[in-house]
């Protein structure tokens, strides 16, 4: 489903120099797998999430999802891909303050064309299915960090993404909490099919998935279970 | 839909309040000014068409043409001809130069004539004018030859009788002619007074007025040869069109400066808003909006944020009029007319032209957010060159300047104006910040207060700029 080739990544540093973050590393995920990449601060988990997301595009290498390169598709291409195949959890939940948690799990659905009535009770039903059905109108500053976060994953599933990537979703959570969430995309991953790749520093999560990838020095191995 | 609800959420919480006033304050100044000075212009363009007599004035040494003449009747406008020249005049032993104007109805097309009872009489309003056999004569010739009302004088051949002192006559105007001892008289006693001769000089005024008076200009002006004049308002009396072309650009100026502040107030409080919605248009990218959706969102906000505060702003321009009205009642003598809807339409085009000018950078900003900055909030993003900020600001005032003076002179002032104070608004600006910078090491407050102002050089000479 998902397949990154010798991909090398990095940035130039404040005075130009170029600071290498990946280097050619190699990774294939199968549809309905969960994968966890982990790693110390800084090792480039993030990055490696936004290529394999298409949120940005490798230096060298190639990303390929359902057979086509990310590389070769233009902004708009893998800007369209991400509206139809790609879901997202963030660490800081990422929910708009001016909208209510129905609004909020509609949006993705509204940008994606989809008409309000429709979207609303899409929004509806996968709010109640994360434990919401009762804080459809509430914003997001009326919910705990639980809350807004199980809203966050509603919001990623309600598109019904074959990929859903998730940027250490529990990080901001305390344990009970946190445990909680991580029940939750599990069974969600297991009950939609959804592919889940989660980046985490947290190897209780990161246990829980199938496979668990250590990123270090910029390379990639596959942590023995 | 989305960007709609978006802009309702935050126009509850706020946070478009300072944009919206801005908006709404640049409108307003824009309306009100425009609206007051187009009632002044309307006023005094009605107030100055009664001093020329008529719309159109046409001085020429004989009668015009009966096809000109034929033309105007068959436009619906009225004329009417009027005769002057310059004769002596007496009474016993005393002889006086005057200027003598000879009349028939309907003179005058408008304004009116007034008159006094006596030397000593005041003068009032009348739709007369001097019968067969009577003449009208200013107080000048009537205390130069020593007579009043009831008395008669040698005009010529005859002996005509004064009924009234002529106090004011609409088409008097301000020339040397004019400043002479006058006198009236009916058009019907002309040939019996035997002043015309042959080579005499005489001025034949013919006058019209009616809707269609300017139109009938462009057609009659191009037949006549350079022994006639044609005068309007403007080249008829053009002490009267000069104040008012200035009155209304200095005007209009006045509020372009309004607008110059709320434009650097809409460019500071935008760009401040496009910061708050870094991590919206991230998400929008993330889930997978084009950069242009991302723009259309973010600019039907903003558009229809301007549209709503623009409304405001005219509706208060409207309401302030009364107030405004009261403070320049004595320019004019007659009740201000009403300002007509194009106040109104200029003053919205003034809200967008100005939003679009001053944060159109901010919008573009928020397109060029990369999706990635939903992971990398230090992610870097293509800032919008300041050339294009700057240009964009001076081309909405330029156009807006344009749009109110219809002058490319004035225009061209104001913009070089203006761009000399904002350069040197920047130079002094960054000479003030490198002169604090080392009061940075006094620690505390100075030194985080400082730090934001030079860390931000050119954002804090935006700030200085618009509070000179």
């Amino acid at each position: 489903m998902l397949v990154a080739e010798k991909v090398s990544h990095g940035f130039n540093d404040l005075e130009g120099r170029y600071l290498s973050i990946l280097s050619s590393v190699d990774l294939e995920v199968k549809s309905g797998d969960s994968l966890a990449i982990v790693g110390p601060s800084g090792a480039g988990k993030s990055t490696l999430l936004s290529l394999l997301a298409g949120l940005d595009v490798p230096a060298e290498g190639e990303i390929r999802f359902k057979g086509s390169s990310l590389g070769k598709l233009t902004e708009d291409g893998r800007s369209s891909l991400r509206q139809s195949e790609v879901g997202f959890v963030f660490q800081t939940f990422q929910l708009l303050p001016g909208l209510s948690a129905v609004e909020n799990v509609m949006l993705p659905l509204e940008l994606a064309g989809v008409g309000v009535k429709e979207a609303r009770e899409r929004a509806s039903d996968w709010l109640t299915r994360v434990g919401l059905g009762e804080r459809l109108s509430h914003r997001p500053r009326m919910l705990s960090g639980g809350e807004q976060q199980r809203c966050a994953v509603a919001r990623a599933f309600v598109t019904e993404p074959a990929l859903l990537f998730a940027d250490e979703p529990t990080g901001n959570l305390d344990r009970a909490t946190g445990d909680a969430i991580c029940e939750l995309l599990f069974d969600l991953n297991v009950s939609t099919g959804t592919t889940l790749i989660l980046v985490t520093h947290d190897m209780l999560l990161a246990n829980r998935c199938r496979r668990v990838l250590k990123l270090e020095d910029g390379g990639l191995s596959e942590v023995p279970r | 839909m989305i960007a709609f609800r978006l802009l309702w959420r935050e126009l509850k919480a706020g946070h478009l309040t300072l944009l919206g006033v801005a908006i709404a304050v640049a409108v307003m100044a824009m309306t009100s000014t425009h609206a007051v000075t187009t009632r002044i212009d309307k006023a005094m363009v009605a107030e100055a068409t009664t001093l020329l007599g008529g719309d159109l004035r046409v001085r020429s040494a004989k009668s015009l043409a009966s096809e000109y003449i034929e033309e105007a009747e068959r436009r619906n406008i009225a004329w009417v001809e009027t005769l002057e020249f310059a004769s002596v005049v007496g009474k016993g032993e005393k002889f006086e130069l005057s200027a003598l104007k000879v009349v028939q109805a309907p003179y005058p097309l408008t304004g009116a004539l007034e008159v006094a009872d006596s030397r000593q009489g005041i003068g009032v309003t009348t739709l007369e004018l001097p019968s067969p056999g009577e003449i009208w004569i200013d107080l000048q010739l009537a205390t130069r030859l020593s007579v009043d009302v009831g008395d008669s004088i040698e005009v010529g051949e005859r002996d005509l009788d004064i009924a009234k002192i002529l106090v004011f006559e609409p088409d008097r105007g301000g020339s040397f002619f004019s400043l002479t001892p006058r006198l009236m008289m009916n058009r019907v006693d002309l040939e019996s007074t035997d002043l015309i001769q042959p080579g005499s000089r005489i001025r034949v005024y013919t006058l019209f007025s009616g809707e269609g008076a300017s139109e009938f200009r462009e057609w009659l002006e191009p037949q006549l040869d350079i022994s006639h004049r044609v005068q309007g308002l403007v080249d008829g009396r053009p002490e009267v069109g000069r104040a008012l072309s200035r009155s209304a650009s200095y005007l209009s100026l006045a509020g372009l400066l309004t607008v110059l502040l709320a434009g650097a107030a809409i460019a500071l409080t935008a760009r401040r808003w496009s910061q708050e919605h870094i991590v919206d248009s991230a998400l929008f990218r993330a889930f997978g909006l084009s950069g242009a959706a991302v723009l259309r969102i973010f600019a039907v906000q903003l558009l229809a944020l301007g549209a709503a505060a623009s409304l405001v702003g005219v509706g208060l321009a409207y309401l302030i009029q009364p107030f405004l009205e009261a403070t320049v009642s004595g320019l004019v003598t007659q009740e201000l007319p009403s300002a007509g809807i194009r106040p109104a339409i200029l003053g919205a085009i003034t809200g967008l032209v100005t939003l679009v000018g001053f944060a159109a950078p901010s919008l573009i900003y928020l397109r060029n957010i990369p999706p990635i900055r939903v992971l990398k909030r230090d992610y870097p993003v293509a800032t919008v060159s300041r050339m294009l900020s700057y240009g964009l600001a001076m081309a909405s005032l330029s156009g807006l300047c344009f749009l109110y003076s219809g002058d490319a002179t004035i225009t061209l002032y104001v913009t070089g104006g203006v761009f000399a104070l904002v350069l040197f608004g920047l130079v002094v600006g960054r000479l003030v910040l490198v002169l604090l910078a080392p009061l940075e090491s006094m620690g505390g407050a100075w030194r985080f207060g400082l730090q934001q102002l030079v860390r931000n050089p050119y954002t804090s000479a935006g700030q200085l700029i618009s509070f000179r």
